[in-house]
Order: structure tokens, then C-alpha cells, then sequence
């Protein structure tokens, strides 16, 4: 009887693992795709800042396509690139929300940069951190620190 | 199933070597995890190739240039009877919207206590208003600042600046105190040491240093600079914007 008991309770704990392992993994690959769509609207926001606040370098009256505009576009494509591809080929992955982190924290600084070092950009560093608990895993978070920090 | 094979399909359970399919479908997924292993390098190279290239961008400064010593006797600005402020800008270029924004925290700390200037560039070749863009009427709401048109270029060469956002303050015996920008980087508002010197000089204290590296557009393209002489001689060679009176009327 006793060892009924025991196994049972064992049984239920296994399941219980077995439900919230699901239940994380479902809000690790639902977070990821937030993350798809929000990489993309930041790329889609600086390419527009870009165009907007310094679209030509000048030298006397030649100009020429500011770097701004280069950073935008292929910068910006280039820094969305891995967590994008991650987010297709291993939703869920603890490798992806990472790559995500850091990533964030490099469209902080392309932002800051592409705004003049404006105050109001950097609080997309504390956006970002809100977003990224939404995978409740704390060790999104000393990545995207880091990063935030060498920044 | 006869007994025998069955005990010997029980057997292999243990002891049948994998088939040549799943040897290969492991083969194909460790070369895949090199490949995105690799994937993720290259990434992490160009990524940080990226970020120097945008470093070193921001903190390339125009042409090094010198101002004259003294106050140059042709300038079309009055002479100064008192301290003098005079920032050169491109009206076009991004940058300089960050020197405006540090000489406007300037001005709202030094008003009255200089004659403060800004003068627009309007390259030989362009249009009339050619310079009216919105970084002149953001300099028309500086406090103290009154705003002028450089139709030539003449009053760049007699400075001695080449690149937009410099900024040259001479005293009142028309002393040269300091020559150069006031942003720490291209475009970007922030504490830097040209601001704060030129703060210091202007409130009569010495100053960290008498220069600073400007971040801005360059003045000339592939034209030579216009020659001081002819500029002189020119009549149409400087405006002044009567929507802003001159600084201490």
C-alpha cells in the first residue's frame, strides 16, 4: 500500500513537470513570435528615422546617402538575421531567447545612435527588458545586460 | 513469429547495429550543428565589424583647420567690442543639428554676456534660400543668436573653417580664445570638453582647452575654395536675416 502511495505521488510529480515543461514551452515559442514581429517593426522604425532625420551626407552641395541609412537598412537586417532564422528553425529554444536578448540591446544602441544620443531613446533599454521577461527565464536577462553595459 | 525468431528479434534489440539510415540522419544533424555553429560566428564577425565601422564613423571628425589669431579685419561682422561668438553651419547636414543644440544650452547660460552669431553656408551654384532649411529657423529660435547667410563661402575661407559646426569665439580685443566643435561626436548632444571650455571662457574662467575636433559636413565639394580677394570685392557676397535683430539692440 505504501509503495502505491509513493508511487502515485511520484507519478503526479512527473506529471506536473511533464504540464509546466509544456506550459513554458508554449510561452517560450508564443514570446518568439512576438519577438518576430517586433525585430521587424524595429528594423521597418530605423530604416524611416533614418530617411526622416539624415537622409544625405554633404560636402558643399554634393551629397550622398548618409551612413545612417546604410546602418538602417543592412546593419539592421544583418543584426535581425540570426534571431529571426532561430525563430524559424528552433522556436522555443533557449538559444534563440538568448540571441533575441542580445539583439534587442543592439537596436538600442543603432536607435540611440541614429537619434543623436537622444534621452528618450534610451529608455528603449527598459522596453526591451520588459519584453524579455515575458519569457520568465532570468537568464534572458544577464546577456542582454551585459551587451547593455559594453554598450 | 516463429519462437527462434522471435528471440532472436529480441536479441537485436540489444545488439543490432543502428541501419545505415539513422547512421546517416545522425552524420547529417552533427554537420548541421557545425554548420549553424559556424552560421553563428561569421554572424558575430560581421555584427562586431558593424559596430566598429558605426564607431568609427561617429568619432571622425572633419578637416583639422585653423582660425586666424586675431579677428579678421575684412570680416563682414562688426568688428567685436566684446566677446564673440561665431558657429559655421552646413544647412543640410544632420550633424549640426547637435551643435545647435549645445549652442542653445550655451546661449540660455551666456546670453548678454556675448555677441553670438550663426552662419549658414549657401554653397556658389545654389538657389536663392537654398540654406533655409529647418536647421536655420531652428537656429532663429536660439536665444541671443542672430542668423547669417555665407552666399559665398568668403566668410568660411576668412575663419579659417572647413567643416560644419565649428565654432570660433574671440574676445572683445578680438583675441582668438577658441577654434573649434562643441559636440563630443557626430551628432550626438551630450557633456563634452569644447562645450565646456567655451563655457569657461565665456564666464571668464580658463578654459580645459582652446580647440576640440568638429563633427560635421564639410564645406567644400569638389570645387576649390572660394579666393579671399575676389570674395572681398564681391557685393553680393553676404546677408544679413532681418527677422533676427543683431545681438545688444
Amino acid at each position: 500500500m505504501q509503495q502505491t502511495d509513493s508511487t502515485m505521488q511520484q507519478n503526479v510529480q512527473r506529471r506536473a513537470n511533464e504540464l509546466c515543461a509544456a506550459r513554458l514551452d508554449e510561452v517560450h515559442r508564443s514570446t518568439d513570435r512576438v519577438f518576430l514581429w517586433l525585430l521587424l517593426a524595429q528594423w521597418a522604425f530605423a530604416i524611416v528615422l533614418a530617411l526622416w532625420l539624415s537622409p544625405y551626407a554633404w560636402e558643399g552641395k554634393s551629397r550622398a546617402i548618409h551612413l545612417h541609412v546604410q546602418i538602417a537598412v543592412f546593419f539592421g537586417g544583418l543584426i535581425n538575421a540570426l534571431p529571426i532564422a532561430l525563430i524559424f528553425l528552433r522556436p522555443g529554444w533557449s538559444g534563440t531567447r538568448y540571441s533575441i536578448g542580445v539583439v534587442q540591446m543592439l537596436w538600442a544602441a543603432v536607435l540611440i545612435h541614429l537619434t543623436g544620443g537622444r534621452i528618450e531613446t534610451h529608455f528603449h533599454v527598459f522596453g526591451s527588458l520588459a519584453f524579455l521577461a515575458f519569457y520568465r527565464d532570468w537568464r534572458t536577462l544577464p546577456r542582454h545586460t551585459i551587451v547593455s553595459t559594453w554598450n | 513469429m516463429s519462437l527462434n525468431n522471435a528471440g532472436a528479434q529480441e536479441g537485436s534489440s540489444t545488439t543490432e547495429p543502428a541501419s545505415p539510415n539513422a547512421s546517416r540522419s545522425v552524420t547529417r544533424r552533427r554537420w548541421l550543428g557545425y554548420l549553424g555553429i559556424a552560421a553563428v560566428f561569421v554572424w558575430t564577425i560581421a555584427v562586431g565589424a558593424g559596430v566598429g565601422r558605426i564607431w568609427k564613423y561617429k568619432n571622425t571628425p572633419g578637416a583639422a583647420t585653423a582660425a586666424p589669431a586675431t579677428w579678421p579685419g575684412s570680416a563682414l561682422i562688426s568688428p567685436p567690442g566684446q566677446t564673440t561668438l561665431v558657429m559655421f553651419v552646413h544647412p543640410r547636414c544632420p550633424c549640426s543639428r547637435a551643435s545647435l543644440t549645445e549652442l542653445s544650452q550655451i546661449m540660455e547660460r551666456e546670453q548678454g554676456r556675448t555677441a553670438a552669431w550663426v552662419m549658414f553656408l549657401r554653397p556658389v551654384g545654389t538657389t536663392e534660400n537654398w540654406e533655409r532649411t529647418p536647421t536655420w529657423k531652428a537656429a532663429q529660435g536660439l536665444p541671443g543668436v542672430a542668423v547669417l547667410t555665407d552666399a559665398t563661402g568668403a566668410e568660411a575661407a576668412r575663419f579659417g573653417v572647413s567643416t560644419s559646426g565649428h565654432v570660433v569665439l574671440y574676445d572683445a580685443k578680438g583675441h582668438l580664445l577658441f577654434s573649434g566643435g562643441i559636440t563630443g561626436s557626430r551628432g550626438h548632444v551630450g557633456d563634452n570638453s569644447g562645450q565646456q571650455s567655451v563655457v569657461s571662457l565665456l564666464e571668464g574662467r580658463p578654459a580645459e582647452q582652446t580647440g576640440h575636433p568638429v563633427y560635421g559636413c564639410g564645406f567644400h565639394d569638389q570645387n576649390p575654395p572660394p579666393d579671399l580677394e575676389s570674395a572681398a570685392d564681391a557685393t553680393d557676397r553676404l546677408h544679413y536675416a532681418a527677422e533676427c535683430p543683431a545681438p545688444g539692440e
